[in-house]
């Protein structure tokens, strides 16, 4: 039992080190393309356009926010596992998830939105702020953005046992997202985040860092092929039990395919994921990559 | 009898659907100003921006003006204005003049000035709209 965790340390050291070395990687080749790409035009210093289709990439935020004045509606859905086959029809006949949201662009960089998800009853208000914009000369080679999620708990108080206060329904989930579009076709993200939840369930930690990799790459004028990776980072100096390792949220891989036209996005993927919200994917998730815990999930957004 | 009521029934469908296409109106002159006429395309008229042309035109412009942008889009055909034929011999705008009709619009057209925010995607549109002319 003790050498089968040792070999799970390991292997999540193991892990999170080719993770980094890959981070490492991208951003050395990020930076290197600054002088490859240098143009000296007119429009050196313009902001480059569509990094991604929209602000939200599968399971992940993209740097993306809507135009000044611009909402966008979003409808969110997460079947049930794959694993059962024609007996629920991959899941789609089983228990879903469904969120629906909406943003809006307050300036070109600046947006808020509010959100609903039927598991946990969870209201959501979020914001994103892009703070710097990649330039077509690669004078900025990146673009960077804030990204904050606030959630509410909206079940019976009754859920939270007894003490309860208000602030038991609160979680939190904040992220830098920094992306790079190397050419109309690719573009890549990294966006490492931290998520809190005050009260949480049964023996999970209440703080957890994570990285994501994100990035899509252009198939035809208006249809991509895209992948999110999520690493949470079981660090045993945060760990707040003993034995709490049992209880480590599983890392995620969505790959699925995105139809972008002028007034709306569609996404259609598999993945690990089955919570909407963030904070609730990164410090919950017990579906397992290597188990074939997939499900498929689809996000439609509304511009208008 | 009953072929002659099928041959009248297919008569009358063609003569329907014909008069639909003669109710379209065809679109009147643009009233462009003058600063647009003349005003020079700044990047330059190659592969990749026109590539790039292509990749937005799909986006924002096919479902009216159709994928090779003879007015045939799948919305075309709910529209009262005829959205325009890009490869006829009749399509003479100049570069200025197309960007003023793409950030601007009018009537059905919706304005694109939001949705393509970059001077550089702008003038791509240009350079792939040119390129449409048979």
């Amino acid at each position: 039992m003790e050498t089968r965790k040792n070999m799970n340390k390991i292997s999540i050291k193991s892990m999170c080190s080719q993770f980094l070395l890959i981070i490492s990687l991208l951003i050395i080749c990020l930076f290197s393309s600054t002088t490859s790409f240098a143009q000296e035009n007119e429009f050196a210093n313009d902001p480059v356009s569509g990094t991604f289709e929209s602000g939200l990439l599968g399971e992940t935020q993209t740097i993306e926010t809507p135009f000044a004045g611009e909402f966008e509606l979003h409808i969110q859905h997460r079947f049930g596992l794959v694993e059962n086959g024609l007996e629920d029809v991959f899941g789609i006949y089983s228990t879903s998830n469904i969120r629906m949201g909406l943003n809006y662009g307050i300036t070109k960089d600046f947006m808020i939105g509010y959100g609903y998800t039927k598991e946990f009853k969870l209201q959501e208000f979020q914001g994103k702020y892009r703070i710097f914009n990649q330039t077509e000369s690669n004078s900025m080679p990146v673009s960077v953005a804030l990204y904050g999620n606030l959630s509410v708990n909206s079940l019976d108080k009754a859920y939270f046992g007894n003490n309860y206060k208000f602030s038991d329904r609160l979680g939190y989930f904040s992220q830098i997202i920094v992306a790079h579009k190397f050419n109309d076709a690719i573009s890549l993200q990294f966006a490492p985040s931290f998520t809190h939840f005050n009260k949480t369930q049964n023996l999970a930690e209440h703080d957890k860092f994570a990285l994501d990799l994100s990035g899509r790459a252009k198939v035809t004028s208006s249809m991509s092929i895209f992948f999110n990776y999520t690493q949470p980072l079981n660090i045993d100096s945060m760990r707040e039990y003993l034995k709490s390792e049992e209880l480590d949220p599983e890392a995620n891989l969505t790959f699925g395919v995105e139809i972008g036209t002028s007034t709306h996005v569609f996404q259609v993927f598999l993945t690990n994921y089955s919570g909407i919200t963030p904070q609730r994917n990164i410090l919950y998730n017990q579906n397992n990559i290597g188990d074939g815990d997939f499900l498929f999930g689809f996000n439609i957004l509304v511009r208008f | 009898m009953k072929t002659i009521k099928i041959f009248a029934i297919i008569a009358i469908a063609i003569i329907g659907f014909a008069f639909t296409g003669i109710q379209k109106k065809q679109p009147a002159p643009w009233k462009i100003p003058a600063e647009y006429k003349t005003m020079k395309n700044p990047l330059a008229n190659d592969k990749a921006s026109v590539n790039k042309g292509k990749m937005i035109f799909m986006k924002h412009c096919r479902s009216c003006h159709g994928n090779t942008g003879i007015g045939n889009g799948p919305k075309a055909a709910r529209l009262k204005t005829f959205p325009g034929d890009f490869s006829s011999t009749k399509f003479t705008f100049t570069d200025g003049e197309l960007l003023f009709i793409t950030l601007n619009g009018r009537d059905e057209m919706p304005n694109y000035k939001t949705k393509i925010p970059g001077k550089k995607d702008q003038w791509s549109l240009v350079n792939y709209l040119k390129s449409l002319k048979k």
